[in-house]
């Protein structure tokens, strides 16, 4: 019984003792399993930190980079702070350098921005319209001053300068935006002077953003002009004088008028009288010459009816013609509207080229004048010559003042060599153009372009003489 | 033909061949040696036709011009400007008192201001 119970108590107790295994077996594989639960969240953990770490090394590299950028950066500032140092020196030069230009230019100067608003001003501007520096920048230049025709009325918007150059659509070669007219700029006293006045556009990247003005008082130039007009005047009058008495006095004698003259006195007296004709258009050419170089000469523009006027210069060119048995032939283009011109200065162009394709023609040659429309509102006049022609080492000179051709001399010793030079002159003046072919001992054509609108009326102090130039 | 002219012309040799010319040529001639006895002389005689100078002593031929027109007579005299100072102004005063005619004496022979005048008169 005993070791029954034993063994019962023996069973009780291994039971006791499985028992508590399993539960400790239980106990172990729970904390088994929480280890590895811990485990797994450690791992986790250990890759997020590697993450992290790898992360973080990532962001120290860029970190450095931005540094290394940072530092590029400021060295770079500070090159183009040493930079903006030398460029400020620079400007500071240049500036003055600007400043002491504009000071020291006898001309007035002023700037101003696409709005006519005033951006600087030098001195001489301040002194010519009578207003300080500060008094003008900022402000309109319109409220300024304002400009005057030579009648004292303003300029219309369209023909001030202003508008002209900034209506200018590209850069242009030409020059500054200018007329030959004198204009009057208003003081602040009310008081005008006149000026010779020019007007740059200034462009940025192909746009207008202002311009340039420069004015220059030119009335001691306007009281030399005069003077120099007057005296052209009196010394003309004067000159001519005593020629008038020659040239009539002459003519008395070899009229017979005052008694009968042996053909050894008439061969005489027709000398006299030639040299006293040269000496009278040598007068007038030069009279001429110095009317446009002073600028002075009048332009009065009428309704011109071409055609009919060439004829009439044809009939009087026709006398001389006649006398070398040479052809003068007129061709007229249909229907060529009436011109703009001042007959005069017309006269003056068709009659020195007319009987310079005479007096340079050979016996029994031919000249032609022919007139016509080119385009439809381009007017053509073409004067041509069976003639002596024009040496070409010497094509370049024709238009030169007192030039005159080897072979032209050679045929008349007498000419001026101030017929084309006037011409051309006139032409230049008034929106014409000349030019010529030309072949030695063959012929000369002369060729004149001019708008149907060809002059505008000009106020001078004189007029051109048709009888000076040739 | 019994036309009269006045010469007024300071300049004694053209003055007379003037003068002798026109009367040649069978013209009653008067003469005036500057503007204040030209105006005088014309006012007086009322001529057919006056040959103008411009530039002369005591009186200018513009300011005679000017004085003549005020005349009821000379106003529509006619009057040619023979001249050797070929100037704008002078031009543009003569054609404002009614002159039409200005022949620049060294560009004119005799015989074509002769027959210049004869044309303005009607008798060519």
């Amino acid at each position: 019984m005993q070791i029954l119970l034993f063994v019962l108590l023996n069973l009780a107790a291994f039971a006791g003792i499985l028992s508590f295994f399993w539960r400790s077996r239980n106990k172990l594989k729970e904390k088994l399993e929480r280890l590895g639960a811990e485990a797994r969240t450690f791992e986790k953990s250990m890759a997020e930190i590697k993450e992290a770490r790898q992360a973080v090394y990532e962001r120290n590299q860029a970190l450095i980079s931005a540094n290394k950028d940072l530092e590029d950066t400021k060295v770079a500032a500070l090159n183009i702070l040493e930079d903006l140092d030398i460029t400020k020196v620079e400007l500071e030069t240049i500036n003055t350098r600007i400043k002491s230009i504009l000071a020291s230019i006898g001309e007035g100067v002023v700037a101003i921005d696409e709005n006519n608003n005033v951006i600087e001003v030098n001195e001489t501007a301040e002194t010519l319209l009578g207003f300080m520096h500060n008094e003008m920048i900022g402000k309109n230049w319109l409220s300024i001053t304002n400009i005057y025709n030579a009648d004292g009325k303003e300029l219309p918007k369209k023909e001030r300068l202003i508008s002209k150059a900034f209506s200018l659509k590209k850069m242009v070669s030409s020059g500054p935006v200018s007329v030959k007219t004198t204009l009057y700029l208003k003081k602040r006293n009310g008081d005008k002077f006149p000026v010779y006045m020019a007007v740059s556009p200034i462009f940025l990247s192909g746009k207008i953003i202002g311009a340039v003005l420069v004015f220059r008082d030119i009335t001691e130039e306007l009281q030399l002009e005069k003077v120099k007009a007057d005296f052209i005047a009196i010394a003309s009058h004067q000159l001519r004088t005593p020629l008038t008495a020659i040239s009539w006095y002459t003519e008395m004698l070899l009229s017979g008028d005052v008694g009968k003259i042996t053909i050894s006195q008439k061969k005489y007296l027709e000398e006299v009288n030639e040299g006293n004709r040269r000496m009278i258009e040598l007068v007038n050419a030069l009279l001429n010459v110095s009317r446009l170089e002073v600028g002075s000469f009048t332009v009065e523009p009428e309704q011109l009816d071409i055609k009919d006027f060439a004829k009439g210069v044809c009939s009087g060119i026709r006398i001389d013609a006649k006398k070398k048995n040479i052809e003068l032939i007129e061709n007229y283009g249909a229907k060529i509207p009436k011109i703009t011109a001042d007959k005069d200065l017309v006269l003056i162009i068709l009659q020195n080229l007319l009987s310079n394709a005479v007096k340079y023609t050979p016996e029994g040659g031919k000249v032609n004048i022919d007139i016509s429309l080119s385009g439809k509102k381009e007017l053509l006049i073409k004067v041509s010559d069976t003639g002596i022609g024009i040496p070409e080492a010497q094509k370049n000179k024709i238009f030169q003042k007192l030039f005159r051709a080897d072979n032209a001399r050679v045929i008349d010793s007498g000419g001026t060599g101030l017929g084309l030079y006037i011409i051309k002159s006139v032409l230049d003046q008034t929106t014409g153009r000349i030019w010529f072919e030309s072949v030695e001992n063959k012929g000369t054509t002369f060729y004149i372009s001019a708008p149907v609108n060809w002059m505008e009326k000009k106020s001078g102090t004189r007029k051109l003489s048709p009888e000076g130039g040739v | 033909m019994n036309k009269t002219i006045l010469i007024v012309e300071d300049e004694l040799p053209l003055l007379n061949v003037l003068y002798e010319k026109f009367g040649r040529e069978g013209f009653n001639v008067l003469k005036a040696v500057n503007g204040e006895e030209g105006l005088k002389n014309a006012l007086s005689n009322k001529p057919d036709l006056i040959l103008l100078d411009i530039i002369m002593p005591k009186m200018d031929g513009i300011t005679m011009l000017r004085e003549l027109r005020k005349d009821e007579w000379g106003k529509s005299a006619k009057v040619v400007i023979l001249t050797n100072l070929s100037s704008a102004t002078s031009v543009d005063e003569g054609i404002r008192h009614g002159v039409f005619t200005f022949l620049v004496k060294t560009n004119w022979k005799l015989e074509e201001v002769v027959s210049k005048v004869k044309t303005l008169l009607g008798i060519n």
